[in-house]
């Protein structure tokens, strides 16, 4: 098993902090502060760890159900198992595409919803599954709440596994250091929730990005800002601030001992300086013709991002991996209606997004997996061709993705319905992409018979029809999946499991 | 030599060092003590519980009492403060779950735990500078004159006097002796560093408005 970075002998960032200050002069204190935490320029698009592993965590926020997508059931196959077809949630053959050499199934499905002005959904899945079905981990899973903020939180934090650390946290933890940004949380609702483990080292929580259009000017105090006089006057200024105004008065006498007033002046006296050192507005900051080949690569890919922010958050996703300022992003729909210059006849993201299945289940579930698995389409092409490291691979090679569910959906319908609502089901699966893992498989099965998901030995990974897969149990999938070891927080080793 | 005292050492160093030195530093040691990080790097903690946790007795001012703050102060309305990208109002849309706000519409998040981000005090500055600028233009440029009139940087006793007013305006204070001081010096550091009596305005007002006392309370 892969060691805990933190058992590595290595300057941690937690140790380095304390010898921070600033830029200094004399060489003997300069010789021992590490280069990080002087603010000198540390990308880590120059320091390729082989060992290296990104995250890219994608919401399906409202429940995306596995019965819609890659573990979709046939007529054939419910009734074969005894089911009832006309009332478990399945489909016609005509609906579905069955892909060679895949265990998976692509739904595909022209569909009316009366619900959104007679909206059309045109969704196939197919091509998705064939070109990355070699990729694709489904992993099956059973969640204890029906609550949307709750489950979100518990998709990402396994319910308390390991003291509440959320997946991109424990991630950001062991391949975070040295990132700028370690984690960026673009998600939604409990999605963008920190995990609560306040012994976390600080660096791995994640940092809220509102809207990646924008919020890039967020790490700049002068850039797109008019009249700023130079650095020199800018630097006296803020000398002036901290020495001439703050060390005289009463009231920083009084709190000088504040942990609050501690944690703002860290951050405006180092973060500041250190970002801006780092170039991250221009790294990130992809308007107005901003940016270098790269983001014009990624706006081509994702040409929606002036109306459809999944598009802008997939440009900010790449830019923030494939140069150097994050190892781990999180990044999803939320409950907004976006559509395209056509208005209601074109909706980018439905109402409330895949918890339209309230209203239309179908519907909403072609329309929603089709938009998942078109920004996961572009992301994974962007980072196969980039390059990473000297040894020919590319940043692919070194990523997983993780589509995290709310819950899933109620498995039964109206007898022979097409449209129709349905309800939120704790029984679902997840769908992990990574080269990293052993694809193209399902850990766990479904029975055809009531479309329920069951679970898989923990020893073997054999299916085990006998046995959910619990919260922490696939939280664990996703800790071995990323080679972290979860031991000291008791997860079980699922590593010969799931890895290659 | 133990590592503490090379920390100490580099940061006083570090502190005295630069353009602008400032001979009047008042109880310096006090800021070396603030910026030297927690050793354990878990209090280092923006969270509102956590900071609780910890004995904090300070709140800073979050979205809509930093707006209301800045308006006051400086006599501006609240689509005079500032804009991104010339289109976005920088408080309640370009930055308002940095500044501690909520967003329940669009990313369904109804309660901000956050004091505030990382990147908040670069937000700060950004909204600070451009409000500042708007009052001395105002004030300098329209004839409406609120905190700031013509002068000079050169003119101490002008200097002086503006400076009261920005404390008055800013931290509903009289600026003491020593502050006052201060501040003349940073005019003649910066008339030094070829600056102008609108740069000193505009970076006096910057100063003041993105310091601790008027940001937290």
């Amino acid at each position: 098993m892969k060691k805990s970075k933190k058992n590595k002998k290595q300057v941690s960032r937690r140790s380095a902090l304390k010898f921070t200050a600033g830029a200094a002069s004399t060489a003997t204190a300069l010789s021992m502060v590490p280069s990080s935490l002087l603010g000198v320029n540390q990308s880590k698009v120059n320091e390729q760890d082989e060992d290296q592993k990104f995250l890219i965590v994608l919401t399906n926020f409202g429940g995306g159900s596995i019965n819609d997508s890659f573990l979709a059931l046939s007529e054939d196959e419910v009734r074969a198992a005894g089911g009832d077809p006309e009332v478990i949630n399945c489909y016609k053959d005509s609906q579905l595409v069955a892909v060679d050499g895949t265990p998976f199934k692509a739904v595909k499905l022209e569909h009316t919803m009366p619900a959104l002005g007679n909206f059309q959904v045109v969704s196939d899945q197919s091509e998705f599954l064939r070109r990355h079905k070699q990729d694709i981990t489904v992993v099956t899973s059973e969640g204890t709440s029906v609550n949307h903020g709750i489950a979100q939180q518990r998709s990402v934090n396994g319910n308390e596994a390991w003291a509440g650390r959320t997946i991109q946290e424990v991630a950001a933890s062991f391949y975070g250091q040295g990132f700028s940004i370690p984690n960026m949380n673009m998600g939604s609702g409990g999605y963008a929730f920190d995990g609560g483990d306040s012994s976390l080292e600080s660096y791995a929580r994640g940092m809220s990005v509102s809207n990646p259009l924008y919020w890039p000017l967020s790490l700049s105090s002068s850039a797109k800002v008019s009249g700023v006089p130079s650095k020199a006057m800018m630097d006296l200024a803020r000398d002036f601030r901290l020495r001439g105004i703050e060390s005289q008065s009463n009231f920083m006498k009084t709190f000088k001992d504040d942990p609050k007033l501690s944690s703002w002046l860290n951050h405006r006296e180092k973060t500041r300086p250190r970002f801006e050192q780092e170039n991250l507005f221009e790294k990130l900051f992809f308007l107005d013709g901003a940016g270098d080949a790269a983001t014009e690569k990624a706006k081509a890919m994702f040409p929606r991002y002036n109306k459809d922010t999944f598009d802008a958050q997939a440009i900010m996703s790449y830019l923030a991996i494939t140069k150097g300022v994050s190892s781990v992003v999180t990044l999803g729909p939320n409950s907004s209606t976006s559509t395209s210059d056509k208005g209601i006849y074109e909706f980018y993201n439905i109402p409330i997004a895949f918890d339209f299945s309230h209203n239309d289940h179908r519907g909403a579930q072609a329309h929603m997996w089709q938009r998942m698995l078109r920004v996961t389409d572009g992301l994974i092409e962007l980072l196969k061709a980039t390059p990473y490291g000297t040894k020919g691979e590319s940043y692919w090679d070194k990523t997983m993705i993780y589509m995290a569910s709310d819950f899933g959906r109620s498995k039964t319908r109206p007898a022979g319905s097409e449209v129709f609502g349905s309800a939120h089901d704790l029984n679902n699966a997840s769908v992990l992409i990574s080269p990293m893992l052993k694809g193209n498989r399902v850990i766990g099965g479904i029975d055809p018979k009531t479309a329920l998901t069951y679970g898989f030995d923990p020893v073997t990974g054999s299916p085990d029809r006998n046995k959910k897969t619990s919260e922490k149990e696939f939280y664990s999938v996703l800790t071995s999946a990323l080679d972290i070891d979860g031991s000291a927080a008791g997860l079980p080793d699922f590593r010969k499991i799931v890895k290659k | 030599m133990h590592l503490k005292s090379i920390i100490l050492l580099v940061a006083v160093f570090i502190l005295s060092c630069g353009k602008g030195k400032f001979t009047n530093q008042g109880d310096s040691g006090s800021i070396e003590e603030t910026l030297n990080p927690s050793e354990n790097e878990g209090e280092i903690t923006t969270t509102e519980s956590a900071s609780l946790a910890l004995g904090s007795k300070l709140k800073f001012k979050k979205q809509k009492l930093l707006e209301q703050e800045i308006m006051t102060s400086l006599s501006l309305s609240q689509n005079q403060i500032c804009q991104e990208l010339e289109s976005l109002n920088c408080i309640n849309e370009a930055h308002h779950l940095t500044l501690g706000g909520v967003d329940a519409y669009d990313k369904n998040i109804w309660e901000n735990k956050n004091s505030f981000l990382e990147t908040t005090p670069i937000v700060v500055e950004r909204i600070v500078w451009s409000a500042c600028e708007k009052r001395v233009a105002l004030d300098l440029e329209s004839g409406e004159s609120k905190i700031f009139s013509k002068g000079s940087v050169s003119d101490s006793s002008h200097v002086g006097l503006m400076v009261s007013n920005l404390y008055q305006n800013i931290l509903a204070r009289d600026a003491s002796e020593n502050e006052i001081a201060a501040a003349k010096e940073f005019a003649s550091n910066l008339e030094k560093n070829g600056g102008t009596y609108d740069d000193w305005a505009r970076l006096s007002c910057f100063s003041l408005m993105t310091s601790v006392e008027f940001l937290f309370y």
